[in-house]
């Protein structure tokens, strides 16, 4: 009996905490009991639906039409709540601004609440298939005890009723001037991790790939398997070992949906349909350029600038392709694509991930990396801006050393001109790691002719190892024009790019490269 | 709103466009009889995806679950199912039904 309790408390869990959720974040709105009864009404009558349809549905579209149906309810609710809190911005101040019933109660009447009725509805209606599948098995079944399994079950939805009862009771302590600030990020949180989920079973249906199986194992600190890593789960989209895909679905949907809100916020309303349009446009741009390419010769070339900005969040893609008359070196191809943020205002940290294109070989997701730079002058202050530039990169092949990465940045502006340059220092680190530390350099002088336009001029060189520092033909060397700028889309948001064509100075290097990047950048 | 969503939907159906994924994986059985999975253990390679057939031969439903493989899915009586596993390190990586705990546990071993 304690067995089925257990297994319906924690079907339940997700469904209880959601309704909790809710029924806190429409505090004081109209009518919003019945919407919330016929949220979970529908939900029921769903989850004997599918329960009652499981075999059906577990054979349709060759086999995944379980996972496909999980997806589209999942990224149906994410546009739900995110419409909701999206709408709740846009409305908020109006709220609060007609203090008086008259106006406030029209208002409210406006109030989507059948947005989060079909939330409700869907929560209720994935796990309470389960439960359904679950407890009709035992019953069906001619085992003993049954009366005492069923008498279990209900244990377990009270049990997680009351989980669900003290999440909003436990919201409502929070001062009503707070609270619907604390619900937002709760049902954005909750998009995101549910985007994650719905990223997750279309990996698991095989139509997306993972982009990095468990690109981390957290589960030593806390596994899925406790009960608050399932509160987690559920309130924040914890996963112990998260696919890349995953991550950055939740990533993109924490961005989409928080970058939203605060479009609605700040700019006026006349002109923020354009701009939201705009940011959004761009950033499924990036995200789009981001999963549908991949590839890498060995490192793409940027050379890094030292200054940090503080709550800036840039999301990046960028690429480089060799062509060479020499087949064994054209079309060689490398590509990052990055997700960063300016935690502090001298510390900017970034996770990204790494492709390469072998010449003659498939495009290959090779590593995932953690970026982190260091402002250490403030810029200006003195004669040179310095920075340090520190990364782990984790291979994808796992008999293939992992590699560590330093660089010192260095920066000068001479009037218009500014001055750039990167001494990278590079070493392999854990198994069948070599000793050796790689010397290389990076150089970038630009003009600063307009914001959107800065043409300049880029110089790439391997100088051989530390202890044994070469300049000779054996040493790769690159130099080509660049162009780069920034469009700003109102607001907060702009983006940026950079494109420029390589010469290869030796017969060590291809004859050309082309590079390019775009990003996405968006200030809080 | 639809931006909620318009980013993932775009990149699932570029997703079903790319062949790569859609390159035949091989295929594991399992079965599931008396609320046990058989084999226990089952063994796939490395750092390769594979599709793995979930047979359940018991008449009430079962759900295949694994946290190590980070997968979910309901086995209904009679029926058998498609899970897509990996690529994944070599290592032991636990599933279980989550409808029977106690007898219904079993491992996919990647070499």
């Amino acid at each position: 009996m304690f067995a089925t309790t257990l297994i319906v408390f924690r079907e339940m869990l997700e469904a209880a905490l959601i309704i909790g959720i809710v029924l806190a974040a429409t505090r004081g709105a109209r009518h919003r009991g019945l919407w919330v009864s016929v949220g979970v009404g529908a939900g029921l009558l769903g989850a004997l639906l599918v329960a009652a349809s499981a075999d059906v549905i577990a054979t349709a579209v060759a086999g995944v039409g379980q996972e496909l149906l999980n997806a589209t309810i999942l990224f149906l609710a994410v546009g739900m709540l995110g419409w909701h809190n999206v709408w709740m911005k846009r409305h908020g101040r109006e709220l609060t601004a007609h203090m008086n019933a008259v106006g406030r109660g029209v208002l409210e009447g406006e109030r989507p609440l059948y947005l989060l009725a079909v939330v409700v509805g869907i929560a209720v209606l994935r796990e309470g298939s389960e439960v359904v599948l679950f407890l009709y098995g035992i019953a069906a079944s001619t085992e003993g005890g049954t009366a005492s399994m069923l008498s279990g079950g209900l244990l377990g939805l009270a049990a997680g009723a009351a989980v669900g009862l003290a999440m909003y009771f436990g919201l409502l302590r929070i001062p009503t001037r707070h609270l619907f600030t604390v619900t937002a990020w709760l049902i954005l949180l909750l998009a995101a991790g549910m985007a994650a989920q719905g990223a997750g079973y279309l990996v698991q249906a095989g139509l997306l790939p993972p982009l990095g199986t468990a690109l981390w194992d957290s589960s030593w600190i806390l596994s899925e398997h406790s009960v608050f890593g399932q509160l987690l789960h559920t309130l924040i989209g914890y996963i112990a070992r998260p696919d890349g895909i995953q991550v950055m679905f939740y990533f993109s949907t924490l961005l989409l949906i928080g970058g939203l809100m605060k479009l609605f916020t700040t700019a006026r309303r006349s002109a923020v349909t354009s701009r939201a349009t705009t940011g959004v446009l761009a950033m499924a741009l990036v995200s789009t350029v981001l999963l549908l390419t991949a590839p890498r010769s060995e490192a793409t070339q940027k050379v890094y600038s030292p200054h940090v900005e503080k709550g800036e969040l840039e999301i990046e893609a960028r690429s480089h392709i060799d062509s060479d008359s020499n087949s064994s070196k054209d079309s060689a191809r490398a590509d990052k694509y990055e997700i960063g943020y300016g935690i502090t205002d001298w510390w900017f940290s970034s996770a990204f991930l790494e492709y390469e294109r072998v010449p003659g070989q498939p495009l290959r997701h090779i590593a995932t990396s953690w970026e982190n730079i260091f402002q250490l002058t403030e810029p200006g202050k003195y004669w040179l801006d310095a920075g340090l530039y520190l990364e782990y990169e984790n291979t994808t092949d796992h008999a293939a050393p992992n590699a560590l990465e330093t660089k010192l940045l260095l920066e000068k502006a001479l009037g218009r001109f500014v001055n750039t340059a990167n001494i990278v220092l590079a070493r392999q680190v854990g198994g069948g790691a070599g000793n050796a530390v790689d010397l290389s350099y990076a150089w970038r002088t630009k003009y600063k002719m307009m914001p959107e336009f800065e043409p300049g001029i880029e110089l790439y060189g391997d100088l051989g190892k530390l202890d044994n520092v070469r300049l000779d033909s054996a040493q790769k060397t690159q130099m080509g024009p660049v162009i780069a700028g920034k469009y700003n889309l109102g607001g907060r948001s702009k983006i940026a790019y950079e494109a420029g064509y390589l010469f290869g100075l030796n017969s060590a290097t291809p004859n050309g490269s082309v590079k390019w990047l775009l990003e996405y950048e968006y200030l809080f | 709103m639809k931006t909620g969503f318009a980013t993932p939907a775009l990149l699932g159906a570029l997703a079903l466009l790319s062949p790569t994924l859609w390159a035949d994986d091989a295929v594991y059985t399992l079965s599931i009889k008396d609320h046990r999975f058989t084999p226990a253990e089952i063994t796939i390679p490395a750092d390769t995806r594979v599709k793995l057939l979930v047979k359940n031969l018991d008449p009430s439903a079962e759900e295949f679950e694994s946290y190590e493989l980070n997968r979910e899915k309901i086995v209904p009586g009679g029926k058998e199912i498609i899970v897509y596993i990996g690529p994944v390190k070599p290592g032991r990586y636990p599933f279980f039904g989550e409808f029977h705990q106690d007898s219904a546990q079993g491992a996919v071993i990647a070499k």
